[in-house]
């Protein structure tokens, strides 16, 4: 069962992941390139003569027919992108666009959807106490997890820089071996096991601080801390590679240029130079951050199971998986992913603000 | 269903969505927990049987074979063969038992046999007497014909005097017959027939009756050669208990254990009585054609689980292809089981001494062999004439002593080598033109010795570890003097003893084998282990944790020596001077061989392995799907094609293996099939509810299909279980046939409870009074809380619904406020904060251990769980109905187990439902759901039992008599829960509760009452959802007005 749940959010998260990152960095990326090639091309035209036309005024003509005439001249690019955006456009923005259709109708799986209005989300916002529960242990899961582990990743990868580079690729893979080897947290499970053979239950036994087992991922007090912590093993992902790569690229020249011009210490030299040189890869592992933890859930539900006792970490995303895999109200669910994601989407955008203040 | 275009284009858009959005979205359920179904529960028990703990111990206590002929082997062999006569019996006479009425179309049963021939059903015990003309040992020679039965072999008990001599003497296996039905191509020689893509299809198997002799001897494989029994002069009393299967005695003899007739010379003598006798002299190289005989192809085998296989790990195996899945091979874990064998014939040109070789591949025990016995039987009965073999009635022998002793190493690669026991490779001695049987046994020859040691040893050390937790409890705190050498100076004793023993039993493997592999290995750590704990008090309370891992891996161990597993090509009869064939590919072959398979693989049909007939891949072919394994699939495959087919009314059938998740994307795009196989029974009615799934009950015959032949429900003839249908019936309609029915039963280890003295519990309060006896032990009961909050509250007379029989407002309000609900909820909780039963706990091990020894849990998970991990506690542990809540004359009264339930659905859109109506029917009756099990089993063996729901089926199932009434008993007292729409907030709030209680302490009935609310409410929403009606029916507000 759990499976299933976990596909369905999973699936639907993932097309908002790509909203957030493919949109940000692959799509924008691709785009530039594009752009500047036919720049390029566009300056070679004019060094070989402006033979066939004279370039067009804006004024001329309509905004349609100049946006149609950039489109032809500009047409190598938009085939260079037709590619990525078809796939992009087909299975990541129609499903997201197709789940906002959804929130508005009472879609059930299996038969066909009626328009509903805004019903769901009326329901959602002001009639379902678990969502609220949902949506307070989500944000204390993103304001706790996402912070943290970005900073951690960011001072981990910034002192394992320091490191001579055979050292630092085996420190690397130590520190990112938890997020690259799949449901490895499952190891916590065994760690707290509810059973008296559990290690954490073992050693509590054997010096007398409890009698009998404490059942850890069965028990409201103690879920939300332990989710929290695995959160934080597992989350070194991919900003931690991204912030180790962009640590490299920063020119060294910069810092001599810098040493010259007074900065006084290794703080200054981080927040002057470092950070601002790597402010796409801190944009890139900021929009990570927030989507993981924003979309935190199958964990959880690995270790505690679906619901969690007492809806101790019942975050949006297991209500969502609860809506759209057990209780087949996809309509409904469809309504809880579109607020995850204009919340998300949200915190893209101030992050992005803030990010835009380093080095300032 | 009428589409517009419209409809359709947003049908496709949500099947994009469904497809790349929603993909692998497990048909997960309202989980399980909803309620209802009638308990047949207030009938007083009476068939509820209690094992007497004197007789558990008597039964466990019989020595082994080893210690009883240490006792006895001076006594002289008894002087002359005595019969024992089989009319002076209770048993019938086969002319008189009316289980035999037909003998006399049976092949090799004349009159007179019958007349002389007594008929041992599958239960109960025979008891014959004997004269002793002499003091002595003798060997007990039975002369047996076997009859059609299950797939089971016959396994009889052996009481000499009323008393089991030696333990092995409970477990006498006589072998059963089974014959492969090979279609023959046009020069009679046997062939496998192909499905449409060219791959072997297993031809049918068939039991043979015959007569065959049964010396008794260890089926267990570790005492080679014929059991002794010594029995003094005068009346003695000869008992056979039936274990399983029935079959027919022809004789009982004694023989005196130094009979040339059943005792097989020692090599050297074999070579130099052929030598004088026929004056043999090995073949010449020189116009002796090598006879080559195909393994996967064997004229008669002991199992239906022997059976062919696909090897395609090798160029040369024989025959090949790169494309389709060819039988090439026999063996690997189908063939590996002490006592199983497979026959072959062959013929030779020239008399003389001949090697046999065979190319086999023996890869799974690393630095250690395996062992097979060879018996051989011969055509020729007259002496005069040449060699014999074997004994008049087909029974084969074993032609000299080592032949028990077939060795055959380790090595990753196949290996083609003369049969030899690692001194001498054989010769056999054949004549001309006479035709041979060669049947090789899987045996553990010279291993069974060591591997018997090691399996003593870990018996002791395993009582020894119960003794010690008796003491300390699993946990032991490490610093404490727990006074071991004062308290328990056994256990010290046993375990120095143990170390000894194991680091001489992997001495002895060392020099067998010639090398250490990392099997051997094993035994060296735990005995290096056992030295440390034996050799200071203080190591043991350290290590005990390690030695509980340890016997695991000790039981592990023994299983997989025990299991000897290897593979066999073809065998090869040829020339001592002739070399043996080649083993493996050389390079350009095997790269040959692999690039081909590569490109062959774009082009193989994975979906429709196994069809035969062209229609089947039609559109006009019922669409059929299955969510299970490849195994599965082929044998529903081979019983459509061979039974469902030959059906009036029948057409071709397309069956697909699917993955589970597929199922609701694919109903949802339209592309669903028609029928579906093992839907569990709340997915069946979140379908049901959605429209999804056909309603089956306004097909004419649907009352006899489902209720028997006088179609009503709760009779005794009822084809599937009362509850059962419950769960897929939604007012008052059907939605699908049960397909399997799984329910709790109790487990329980016999030497545990035997050791403490006590009986096995039918009620709580036997439980209750148990756990004293259990916690000062340090033993635990293990139930899982989610079961048993479902039981307690059906047999307090509670149900999870209210208005069951009303079908509109069945499950409209949840049943969990009554007082009996209140009181069952209260009770159980008690048990896991008043009387510490674990909440979280491994079952199997724990049970495995000993630890554990009663634990409740659905039966065919642990049955076949158990079986297959846990052979080293085999015959020590069985199981019951559970315990039930007492009456007032303290007797149980009711003691319903739950039922979890899977279906064969038809799916909305269907494109033939009478069609689709005739294969549920077909698919889901008694002999074909008893065939499907029993293949199951015979396929992957004792420990894929088939839960199914018919009931006909489930008697029909290869389960033991004793077996079969502890699962009738249970079928008797059986409840099961409907998911009406919205159940699954029970279990999730039912959940909540009991955590509550638990951790925080709440008062259980309080902490219920408190979530009554919230889960009637979320009825009520879903209920209202798909306009039923809701909230309390009118009639139970005002009781005045009727309904």
């Amino acid at each position: 069962m759990s499976q299933g749940n976990e596909s369905f959010g999973a699936r639907l998260v993932f097309c908002l992941k790509g909203i957030g990152t493919k949109c940000k960095s692959g799509a924008i990326s691709l785009i530039g390139k594009a752009k500047s090639l036919v720049k390029r091309k566009k300056t070679g035209d004019s060094q070989s003569g402006n033979n066939a036309s004279s370039p067009v005024s804006r004024t001329e003509m309509t905004r349609r027919q100049w946006i149609w005439n950039e489109m032809k001249k500009n047409k190598v690019a938009y085939f260079m992108v037709a590619p990525f955006m078809l796939l992009f456009f087909i299975f990541t923005v129609l499903p997201v666009i197709l789940s906002m259709v959804l929130s508005l109708t009472d879609f059930n799986m299996l038969q066909f959807p009626h328009f509903v209005g805004f019903d769901n989300f009326s329901r959602l916002l002001l009639n379902d106490e678990i969502f609220l529960i949902a949506a307070k242990n989500t944000l204390i899961f993103a304001a706790i997890t996402g912070p943290v582990s970005y900073i951690m990743a960011l001072l981990i990868a910034w002192f394992i820089n320091e490191l001579p580079p055979k050292l630092r690729a085996v420190v690397t893979l130590i520190f990112y071996a938890p997020s690259i080897s799949g449901s490895v947290y499952m190891v916590w499970q065994t760690f707290f096991s509810s059973d008296y053979y559990g290690w954490a239950n073992a050693f509590l036994i054997e010096f007398d601080f409890i009698s009998e087992p404490i059942l850890f991922f069965k028990d409201a007090d103690w879920v939300m801390p332990l989710c929290i912590v695995v959160a934080l093993w597992t989350s070194l992902g991919t900003a931690f590679l991204s912030f180790i790569a962009g640590l490299q690229t920063v020119d060294r020249s910069l810092y001599e240029a810098a040493a010259v011009d007074g900065i006084k210490n290794r703080w200054q030299e981080l927040w002057f130079i470092t950070l601002p040189t790597m402010r796409p890869q801190l944009m890139f592992g900021a929009v990570l951050s927030i989507t993981q933890s924003f979309g935190f859930g199958a964990i959880v539900t690995a270790l505690c199971g679906m619901p969690s006792v007492n809806y101790a970490a019942h975050t949006i995303m297991h209500h969502l998986d609860d809506y759209g895999g057990q209780r087949y109200e996809v309509g409904y669910a469809s309504a809880i992913a579109v607020i995850l994601f204009i919340i998300m989407i949200t915190c893209n955008m101030v992050i992005k603000k803030a990010l835009s203040k380093v080095g300032q | 269903m009428k589409k517009s275009k419209f409809t359709r284009f947003v049908a496709l858009l949500l099947a994009l969505v469904v497809c790349f959005g929603v993909g692998g979205m497990t048909v997960s359920a309202d989980s399980s927990s909803g309620s209802t179904g009638s308990g047949s529960g207030n009938s007083v028990a009476d068939n509820k049987f209690y094992e007497d703990p004197n007789e558990m111990k008597s039964y466990l206590d019989a020595s082994s074979y080893t210690v009883y002929y240490e006792r006895w082997k001076s006594k002289a062999p008894g002087s002359t063969t005595a019969e024992v006569i089989l009319a002076n019996s209770n048993a019938d006479l086969v002319i008189n038992s009316p289980a035999c009425q037909d003998y006399a179309s049976w092949p090799d049963m004349s009159l007179e046999q019958a007349a002389s021939s007594v008929y041992l059903p599958n239960s109960g015990s025979v008891t014959f007497e004997v004269e002793v003309p002499s003091d002595g040992l003798y060997y007990i020679v039975m002369k047996y014909y076997t009859i059609l039965g299950t797939v089971n072999g016959i396994e009889r008990k052996l009481y000499i005097d009323d008393a089991i001599p030696f333990s092995e003497a409970s477990y006498l296996r006589f072998s059963k017959l089974w014959e492969y039905d090979y279609p023959t191509d046009e020069d009679g020689n046997p062939i496998f027939q192909k499905d449409l893509n060219g791959n072997d299809l297993q031809p049918n198997i068939e039991s043979v009756q015959a007569w065959r002799t049964y010396i008794c001897s260890d089926s267990t494989g570790y005492t080679n050669g014929h059991f002794a029994f010594f029995l003094t002069e005068g009346e003695h009393t000869i008992t056979l208990e039936a274990s399983r299967e029935a079959c027919i005695l022809g004789s009982i003899t004694l023989v005196p254990s130094d009979s040339t007739d059943y005792n097989a010379p020692l090599y050297d003598d074999y070579i130099a009585t052929m030598e004088t006798k026929y004056n043999a002299v090995s073949v010449p190289k020189k116009d002796t054609p090598k006879i080559k005989v195909q393994a996967e192809k064997p004229i008669l085998v002991s199992d239906t689980s022997v059976y062919m296989g696909n090897d395609s790990t090798s160029a040369i195996t024989s025959p090949t292809s790169a494309a389709a899945q060819l039988f090439n091979v026999i063996g690997a874990t189908s063939y590996d089981t002490v006592g199983q064998w497979a026959a072959y014939s062959f013929e030779v040109e020239k008399s003389g001494f001949y090697n046999i070789d065979l190319r086999f591949q023996q890869s799974s025990l690393q630095g250690m062999y395996v062992c097979r016995t060879i018996r051989l039987w011969s055509e020729n009965r007259d002496e005069s004439l040449g060699v014999v073999y074997g004994l008049n009635d087909g029974t084969p022998l074993v032609p000299f002593e080592s032949a028990y002793n077939a060795r055959f190493d380790y090595s990753k690669d196949w290996q083609s080598k003369p049969l030899g026991d690692g001194e001498d490779e054989f010769l056999f001695y054949f004549d001309a033109g006479v035709e041979y049987k060669i049947y090789i046994e899987v045996g553990l020859g010279s291993l069974g010795e060591l591997i018997k040691r090691v399996e003593e040893s870990l018996k002791i050390i395993n009582d020894s570890y119960l003794d010690i937790i008796k003491l300390t409890g699993a946990d032991p705190d490490e610093y404490r003097d727990y006074h071991f050498a004062a308290n328990m100076p056994n256990v010290i004793w046993h375990f120095n003893n143990e170390a000894i023993n194991l680091a001489d039993v992997a001495a002895k493997f060392e020099e067998l084998c010639g090398t250490t592999g990392s099997h051997i290995a094993t035994l060296k750590t735990i005995s290096d282990l056992l030295t440390k704990m034996g050799g200071s008090e203080s190591e043991i309370a350290k290590n005990l944790g390690t030695l509980k891992t340890y016997l695991g891996t000790l039981g592990t161990w023994v299983n997989s020596s025990k299991a000897s597993i290897m593979t066999i090509d073809f065998l090869s009869i040829r020339s001592p001077e002739a070399k043996p064939a080649k083993a493996n590919a050389n390079f350009f072959q095997t790269l040959g061989y692999q690039i081909k398979a590569f490109f062959m693989s774009f082009f193989t049909d994975y979906d429709n392995m196994g069809v035969t007939d062209k229609e089947a891949l039609g559109d006009s072919a019922l669409n059929v799907w299955l969510a299970s394994g490849r195994d599965q699939s082929k044998i529903w495959r081979s019983l459509i094609d061979g039974d469902y087919s030959k059906l009036d009314g029948s057409g071709p059938v397309s069956l697909k293996l699917v993955v589970g998740s597929t199922l609701l994307p694919s109903v949802l795009a339209g592309k669903g099939p028609d029928v579906y196989l093992g839907l569990d029974s709340a997915s069946v009615i979140n379908y049901a509810i959605r429209g999804a799934i056909n309603d089956i009950s306004y097909f004419e015959d649907y009352n006899e299909a489902a209720f028997g032949d006088d179609g009503i429900s709760g009779t005794d003839d009822d084809v599937y279980h009362k509850t059962a249908m419950n769960t897929l019936t939604l007012q008052n309609k059907t939605y699908g046939l049960p397909l399997t029915m799984n329910f709790p039963m109790m487990f329980y280890r016999l030497d545990v409870l035997a050791e403490l003295g006590v009986g096995v519990p039918t009620t709580w309060d036997e439980v209750l009074a148990l756990l004293p006896i259990f916690q000062s032990n340090y033993l635990e009961i293990g139930v899982n809380y989610t079961l048993a909050l479902d039981f307690f509250l059906y047999q307090n007379g509670g149900s999870m619904w209210l208005y069951e029989d009303d079908p509109d407002y069945a499950g409209a309000q949840i049943g969990l406020g009554t007082n009996e609900a209140l009181e069952a909820f209260r009770f159980c909780t008690s048990l896991y904060t008043d009387y510490g039963f674990p909440v979280s706990f491994d079952p199997a091990n724990r049970f495995r251990t000993g630890e554990m020894p009663l634990v409740i849990s659905d039966y065919i998970t642990v049955y076949n769980t158990l079986t297959v991990f846990a052979t080293e506690i085999k015959g020590l542990w069985s199981f019951s109905s559970i315990p039930g809540v007492a009456g007032d004359d303290g007797r149980v009264k009711n003691y319903n187990s739950i039922a979890t339930v899977t279906a064969t659905v038809m799916l909305h859109g269907c494109k033939d439902p009478d069609a689709a109506w005739n294969f549920m029917k077909w698919q889901t009756s008694a002999d074909v759901e008893a065939e499907y099990g029993n293949r199951m089993v015979a396929l992957i063996g004792p420990s894929a039992k088939y839960a199914a729901a018919n009931l006909g089926a489930i008697e029909k199932l290869s389960w033991t008599a004793k077996e079969n009434a502890a699962i009738q008993d249970q079928l008797n007292h059986l409840s099961a829960i409907v998911n009406y729409p919205g159940s699954y907030i029970i279990a999730r709030y039912t959940d909540f509760v009991f955590l509550d209680v638990k951790n925080e302490g709440a008062n259980p009935v309080d902490a219920l009452t408190g979530y009554l609310n919230a889960i009637n409410d979320e009825i009520t929403r879903k209920r209202k959802e798909f306009g039923l009606p809701t909230g309390i029916p009118e009639y139970a507000i005002n009781p005045g007005t009727s309904n």
